[in-house]
This record gives structure tokens, sequence and C-alpha cells, in this order.
């Protein structure tokens, strides 16, 4: 249970680095790329898909009751939340440091993804929660 | 007729070895949720602009409602009625471990219908590569001796009217589903 448990995590992880890269790619979304030109990040997207489901299905395809060791529908729902978080966290800590520029001036306003296209993770965050701030409900203001 | 094509797809087990491996890897119970939740992953950040960003991601929402909602139906289904397996009655070589809930419906068609059907109402392309994705699961899990393609058919009849109903349920909601894709906003994440 416990290995089949740790090697999903390490599936979706890998996957999602790789859907990320070719989603984002996608979009246009340069500051969350790890290699700066885009078909490169196509390549590199797929390539941490393809890694990663070798890799869980090499020995076979782990047909694995829940009642004996295999995951059920809850433990593999929270593990992918828990490892396409992992992934998400990831590629923005490591994009903003790749994609660092120092001098950078933040975003002025918040756009959501749309201001990772000029700006890395890092460099935006600030802009965004102070605007939550600055719009916090009356109840939350002395 | 349901028993029969069981028997009639069951009796390709053993004949092409390399299609028995492949059927084994999308029958697994880790291949095709796994790459159907990735889908939605890619569609929360593939959008080219804001506007359909928000769209798509408004889709990923509705889709992992229908999957909760859709499960909730079959553990609701599960508790009044209990058919067996297609292993239990046919002599089949099975390709998957001998599942002991009801063969009645197929959850795995509910996750893979509600899936491909919250997709499809933001992205045809997208959506129809999910409906093939769990077209391929639900015939996979015939062909394996473990669901009827009645099981199938039922699940993935409730995992589309599940997302229907959530659907208009999310648009009674409004402003409540923006303001979460909003809040995700401040934080760069949506």
């Amino acid at each position: 249970m416990e290995d089949l448990g740790r090697d999903y995590l390490i599936l979706v992880f890998l996957a999602s680095l790789g859907v990320i890269q070719i989603a984002v790619a996608h979009a246009g979304l340069t500051k969350l790329l790890f290699l700066k030109r885009t078909p490169l990040a196509y390549a590199l997207g797929l390539t941490f898909i393809v890694a990663g489901f070798t890799w869980f299905f090499w020995d076979g395809p782990r047909h694995i009751p829940d009642t004996a060791g295999g995951l059920d529908g809850n433990d593999q729902g929270w593990r992918f939340a828990v490892s396409a978080l992992a992934a998400v966290s990831f590629t923005v800590l490591t994009t903003s440091a790749l994609n660092h520029r120092a001098g950078h001036r933040p975003p002025t306003t918040p756009n959501g993804l749309e201001s990772l296209r000029d700006h890395t993770y890092i460099e935006s965050l600030p802009t965004g929660l102070r605007s939550l701030w600055e719009e916090r409900p009356p109840w939350m203001r002395r | 007729m349901d028993a029969a094509i069981v028997r009639w797809l069951n009796d390709g087990v053993g004949v092409i070895p390399w299609l028995d491996d492949a059927i084994n890897v999308v029958v697994s119970d880790y291949f095709t949720p796994v790459a159907l939740s990735l889908l939605l992953l890619g569609v929360w950040f593939g959008g080219k602009t804001t506007a359909s960003r928000e769209l798509h991601q408004r889709a990923a929402l509705i889709a992992m409602l229908g999957v909760a909602f859709g499960n909730l139906a079959v553990q609701i289904i599960g508790a009044f009625t209990f058919r067996d397996r297609p292993f239990i009655n046919e002599s089949l070589e099975l390709l998957f471990y001998q599942p002991t809930d009801s063969s009645f419906p197929a959850n795995p068609a509910v996750v893979g219908a509600a899936i491909a059907a919250g997709l499809w109402g933001a992205n045809r392309l997208l959506g129809a590569a999910a409906f093939v994705l769990a077209g391929l699961w639900g015939a996979s899990r015939v062909y394996a001796g473990v669901s009827y393609p009645t099981d199938i058919l039922a699940g993935a009849a409730i995992g589309i009217i599940v997302v229907m109903a959530v659907t208009l349920v999310v648009r009674r909601i409004e402003p409540l589903p923006t303001m979460v894709i909003q809040l995700a906003q401040r934080f760069y994440l949506a």
C-alpha cells in the first residue's frame, strides 16, 4: 500500500509537471516555462508525462483491489490533489528563479495567470496579496 | 444480450498478446483516471486568453463536482441494488482482479463520462478526446470481464446527467463560482 501510494504520488507529480509545461506553453505564459523556447517546452512536457507513466507501469498494470492494498477512489483523489499542487508549487517557484530579472517591476494590477506572460510568480504574488488586503470585506476591517 | 457481448469480447483475451497488454494498462485503476484528471489540470492552465481560461476553469470545476456527485449517486444506487459481476455468472478469462462491489452502475464510467461531459461544455475537442478515453476505459472493463455493457452505459448516463445538473446549479449559485476563480486569480493560480 505504502509503495503503491508513494509511486502514485510520483506518477502524478511527474505527469503534472509535464501537463503544466504543455498547457502554459500553449497559453503563452512564458514566465512559467522551464525552457524559453516553446517547442522545447512541449518536448519537455511530453517527456515528463511519458516518463511518469512508463515508470509507474514498468512492472505491470498494478491490478490490486483496494481491499488488498490498492488505492480506492478517495485515496486517489487526495493523493492526486496533493501531488498536482506540489507540481504547481514546484513549477512556480523554479520558474520564478529561472526567469528572474533583477530590477524587473511587479505587475500593477492582479491579472491572475495572464500576468505570468511578463512577470514571474514571485514577482507577481505581492500585487495579488496587496489587492486582496485592500479589498477585504468590511467585517475584516477594524 | 448483455452477457453475450461480454462473452464475445472476452473471447478475444489471449488471441493478440500486445492488445491484452495494452488493455491491461487502460483498464487499470490508475491509468485512465490519472489521464483524465491531468486533462482537467491542463485545461485549468491552458486557455489562451483570460476569458477562455475562465471558461475552461469553470468547466474543470463542473467536472470535479460532477465526479463527486456522480460517485454519491453510485453509492445511493448501490444501497438499493446489487448486480453480480460478469465473471460470477460466466466462464471468462479475467484480465483484472475480482471486484466485490455491485457491477451496476459502473463507477469508472460515471467518472469518465462526468469529466468528459464537463470538458465538452467548454472545449469540444478536449471533451471528445476525454469521451474517447472514457469509452476505451469502459470497453476495456467489458473486455476484461468485470463489467456488463449496460453497467457502462448506465454509468455514463449518470455521469452526463449529473454534470448537466451541476452546470445548472453552478449557474444558479453565481457569483460564487466566479468568486472562487477570482480568489485563485489573486494568487495567480487561475
